[in-house]
């Protein structure tokens, strides 16, 4: 792959990457910089990248790569500078029995900093296949390939993610309901 | 809950952020991509080119092997930032040398010159006393293979380097780059060190000869080299405890001017009372310069 291939990358996967690493770093400024960083790590590496090798699996590896070793530097920015961007366009009708009051949406996004929070807390092991999973949109065999572990033990990490996740939502719903 | 797609989806949601990269920052990301792509080594055979390395160094001292494997003067004055001089390294007025010596635990290669007015993006006072400008490209590495100390490393300037042109028939310790309104400014790249250089414009001098001078000295450094006072030919001193290297400029004859010249040596080796705005220029270079190095400020 040479460096026009890439530049193509940057349009054709650019957004998945950019969100994958927003999950992981957390802050804008920080977003920014490794994912450029991806890229110019990409360069470098290009000539092992090949164009009909799914290269988007391996501009994540090297996103992961960064952002393990730097990952001190964005957690304590993460500490300082908490999230607080909102989709106010998240559908999130099917946790609400009824039709959406205001009240509804305030607990929709809740339930979303909540759902978020808990993925954060997820150890890495977890936290990495589930954002690859979602927020990349990668298959099973994709982040397979890109982590270097069997495709089971992908779906092993993201079942037991799901059911962390389920576990945490349902307890939470269940106190505002109570309450 | 119990609707796992539903779930799934929930997550899908709620985990995909809705920013994006910005059309700037790609950009930009596809800018420094085709810029590095520009600053690759011209050849990446390492191997072939430390062979014949090893060869042309048991052969010949000077050899013309360097520049398939060194960045071109037009590379190098390309990551210092300065377009306007890397296109004067492409244009055919610039002469491309590729002269390299071996000298103690240094590979010195000269690879290119350039003279011009205008022909540089960085314009310091030194323009106000001498709009015309040489420019030329050295890079120095290690015999050994091992990379010299990046500009950011403390071991960095600890083994200097004075790198002048030199005009024959002038005291070289009296006519040097430091005198004529010098600079010059250092990049490591893959553990070679690039200099660019620049001071007054030199091609005026080209039909009495004109040097280029190395030495691993802060100043000129009179034990590196000889000097003829009945000849005003410069040599190299072979038995220096350093390293120095000298090579000879080609310089375009079609641009002597004899008039200039003169003017100009009168002016260095006797600077009595210029016109105020040449003091004032002088000054400047005084105060924002120490020995030399108005582009060491760009850095």
């Amino acid at each position: 792959m040479d460096i026009t291939d890439l530049s193509e990358l940057v349009h054709l996967h650019g957004k998945a990457i950019y969100r994958f690493c927003y999950n992981l770093a957390k802050n804008q400024s920080d977003t920014d910089d490794l994912y450029q960083e991806t890229f110019l790590k990409a360069m470098e590496l290009c000539h092992k990248i090949e164009k009909d090798n799914n290269p988007k699996a391996f501009l994540i590896s090297i996103s992961i790569g960064l952002w393990k070793n730097t990952r001190r530097k964005y957690a304590r920015r993460q500490r300082i500078a908490p999230i607080d961007e909102l989709n106010e366009n998240v559908n999130i009708n099917y946790i609400s029995k009824d039709e959406s009051s205001p009240e509804e949406i305030i607990i929709s996004k809740e339930s979303r900093i909540m759902i978020q929070n808990a993925a954060d807390s997820l150890n890495d092991k977890l936290k990495i296949p589930l954002y690859m999973y979602y927020t990349a949109e990668m298959s099973n065999e994709d982040i397979a390939l890109a982590l270097k572990i069997p495709q089971g033990t992908v779906k092993s990490r993201l079942y037991k993610a799901r059911k962390i996740l389920k576990n945490i939502l349902e307890r939470e719903v269940s106190n505002y309901e109570k309450f | 809950m119990k609707n796992s797609e539903s779930f799934n989806q929930l997550l899908k949601l709620t985990l995909t952020p809705t920013v994006e990269p910005s059309d700037e920052l790609n950009q930009k990301i596809i800018d420094k991509l085709k810029e590095n792509e520009n600053m690759k080594p011209v050849s990446r055979k390492r191997l072939s080119v430390a062979l014949v390395a090893a060869a042309i160094t048991l052969t010949m001292s000077i050899s013309a092997f360097a520049a398939c494997n060194f960045f071109n003067p037009k590379q190098v004055a390309e990551h210092l930032g300065d377009k306007t001089l890397a296109q004067a390294f492409d244009d055919k007025n610039a002469i491309e040398i590729n002269k390299s010596v071996d000298s103690g635990d240094y590979h010195f290669t000269l690879h290119g010159i350039v003279s011009g007015k205008d022909i540089s993006d960085f314009k310091g006072s030194a323009e106000k006393v001498n709009p015309n400008r040489t420019y030329a490209v050295v890079s120095i590495a290690k015999k050994d293979g091992s990379k010299m100390p990046d500009t950011k490393d403390d071991e960095y300037g600890k083994v200097p380097f004075f790198i002048s042109p030199l005009i024959k028939g002038e005291k070289p310790w009296q006519v040097n780059i430091a005198s004529m309104n010098g600079g010059y400014s250092d990049s490591v790249i893959d553990g070679v060190m690039y200099r660019l250089i620049e001071c007054d414009g030199v091609e005026m001098f080209a039909d009495r000869g004109l040097y280029l001078c190395i030495s691993t000295s802060s100043f000129y450094d009179i034990k590196a080299f000889n000097y003829n006072e009945k000849t005003g030919v410069v040599s190299l001193n072979s038995n220096y405890k350093g390293a120095n290297a000298l090579f000879n400029l080609p310089l375009n004859k079609t641009k002597v001017n004899h008039e200039k010249a003169d003017k100009y040596l009168q002016e260095l080796l006797n600077p009595a009372k210029d016109s105020s705005e040449d003091d004032n220029a002088q000054a400047d270079l005084a105060s924002e310069s120490k020995p030399f190095g108005n582009l060491q400020k760009i850095l």
